[in-house]
């Protein structure tokens, strides 16, 4: 907690418009009936199939399915956009064997070095994340990926303001849907946002993997079983599946380009020790970048971390959806994040 | 630990359709208040259901391990919200003309002098919310009608925490700026 967490106006907020109804009886026990139906609906299977429960999300898909029409179209839009990857395939004759050398192969190759910043210098980093956002009006489900860019440059002088640039909305594909749908049901597709702030470098970093500040990362092992140790630690008792957990960590803190490179490596060598990590595709695309993912599937969903074999530059990651149970065509990209390579410039606001 | 899964349940398992129905009932009433505040009871019952359909549509994407399932649902209210933002904004204006001409009528019958301030700061608070826009809106009403903290808030709308924090020091500065000039005599 700190000062930003609390103020006077929150308590003269708190006052106002106090007095409104409650949720009816009526209208809370007819909304949950709806949300039941939909999760579970009655079908046929259900009064047949007296033995193995299937499970719900399947037997939801009835809800869910877009026209079959729609379904192919929308595939179409998302295999032509530029830089998407769309359908990838598990590539079966690769163990994960092969995952832990290529993976250790990409940590040999991470630079010693990333391009100091000089004095008056700033680092420039990128990202670009596109994620799933669905629209549900009535028994109506669009879905689209939404793009987001985050902006940020670094000081060299770590006690001087960092500025982030944040925008969202500007761009999005469709996966099942259009603008013209989007319309019909009331609803403006474009909202684009972004966002301009100014702040102390270390004010938000908190020492965790997800927002890492330098002394966190310093104090974080270089051997390879440590750095393992420690990320199967930090995830007990998270996410659903333990060795996903430490994919997921690994690349949070990766994705912020804060990593030095030989912490780089030996997140690489670490994740080399990830059981079930494979290889699931040689030369994965994001946004351009090419490299070799490597990911875990759970649930019927697959999370890739996309590295570069040649350099070990951290190129991104995506969210895979085998079975389509978000409501998108089975084996859709559902998010991606690309990071472009850090670059050094001169001032705030130039790119590279 | 069972209070963390309670908060935080896997909605992608087999059980994810009984977890969320248990998060309808632990959290509906709360989600219809927040957005009759915002809005009224009727937008109120329908943006419930729409929440808990696209939180069904999307429980892959909910991550236990980023926050508390109460806060991904207000973040989906509150997305689903902002389609209504232009409405929420004339809603709020009319309210501030409303309070306005009751405390004209409460000075009238010579009420307390308490109750005629407890109503302009209510009428300038109002009038200061329709004029935010509507991404600062959303932060600070989060905060001060849903209870969430801004690192929850950056998690539910897919922000970084510190545009949670700049929208939110701008909304308190701006509310700060339309109550002073409502409290100069």
């Amino acid at each position: 907690m700190n000062d930003h967490d609390h103020d006077p106006i929150d308590d003269l907020l708190a006052g106002l418009r106090e007095d409104v109804p409650e949720m009816t009886e009526r209208s809370f026990a007819s909304t949950r009936t709806h949300l039941v139906m939909v999760i579970d609906p009655p079908t046929p299977a259900d009064t047949q199939d007296s033995g193995e429960p299937v499970a719900p999300q399947r037997r939801s898909q009835k809800w869910r399915s877009p026209p079959r029409r729609l379904a192919v179209s929308a595939a179409a839009v998302v295999a032509l956009a530029a830089g998407a990857v769309v359908w990838t395939a598990v590539d079966g004759d690769l163990t994960p064997n092969a995952a832990a050398e290529r993976l250790n192969s990409a940590a040999d190759r991470v630079t010693t070095t990333d391009a100091p910043v000089g004095p008056e210098q700033y680092r420039y980093v990128v990202s670009h994340y596109w994620s799933l956002d669905t629209i549900v009006l009535r028994s109506t489900a669009l879905h689209r990926l939404m793009a987001a860019k985050n902006e940020v440059w670094i000081p060299a002088d770590p006690s001087q303001d960092c500025t982030q640039h944040s925008t969202r909305g500007e761009e999005y594909q469709w996966l099942v849907g259009s603008d013209e749908q989007a319309e019909e049901l009331g609803i403006d597709p474009t909202t684009p946002t972004s966002d301009q702030d100014q702040l102390p470098c270390g004010d938000f970093a908190d020492g965790s993997w997800q927002q890492p500040s330098t002394d966190f990362l310093a104090s974080l092992p270089r051997d390879p079983q440590a750095l393992y140790d420690r990320l199967v630690t930090d995830t007990e008792g998270h996410g659903s599946d333990p060795d996903l957990e430490v994919l997921v960590y690994a690349a949070d803190a990766l994705r912020t380009s804060q990593v030095p490179p030989d912490l780089r490596a030996a997140l690489y060598r670490a994740l080399a020790l990830v059981p079930d990590l494979e290889i699931t595709e040689e030369f994965a695309n994001l946004d351009g970048h090419r490299g070799t993912a490597y990911g875990i599937t759970r649930s019927g969903q697959r999370h890739d971390v996309i590295i570069d074999p040649a350099t070990g530059q951290y190129i991104g990651e995506r969210q895979v959806d085998l079975d389509g149970v978000t409501g998108v065509p089975e084996g859709t990209v559902i998010s991606y994040t690309s990071v472009d390579l850090p670059v050094v410039v001169d001032e705030v606001g130039e790119t590279g | 630990m069972s209070n963390v899964d309670a908060d935080r349940p896997d909605l992608t398992g087999r059980s994810g359709g009984d977890a969320l129905t248990r998060l309808y009932d632990a959290h509906a009433r709360d989600l219809h208040r927040y957005l009759t505040r915002r809005l009224d009871p009727v937008s109120a019952d329908d943006l419930v259901a729409e929440t808990f359909l696209v939180a069904w549509e999307r429980r892959a994407h909910y991550d236990p391990t980023r926050g508390a399932a109460r806060a991904w649902l207000f973040g989906i209210a509150t997305t689903l919200l902002r389609r209504n933002s232009r409405l929420e904004a004339r809603a709020l204006r009319a309210m501030a003309e409303q309070a306005g001409r009751a405390e004209v009528s409460e000075q009238e019958d010579t009420a307390s002098v308490a109750r005629v301030d407890a109503g302009r700061t209510a009428r300038s608070l109002t009038a200061g919310l329709a004029a935010l826009r509507p991404e600062e809106r959303d932060v600070l009403l989060l905060v001060a009608w849903a209870s969430l903290r801004p690192v929850e808030i950056a998690t539910a709308l897919d922000l970084d925490v510190r545009t949670v924090r700049t929208r939110l020091h701008r909304a308190r500065t701006k509310l700060r700026t339309a109550l002073g000039r409502e409290g100069q005599p």
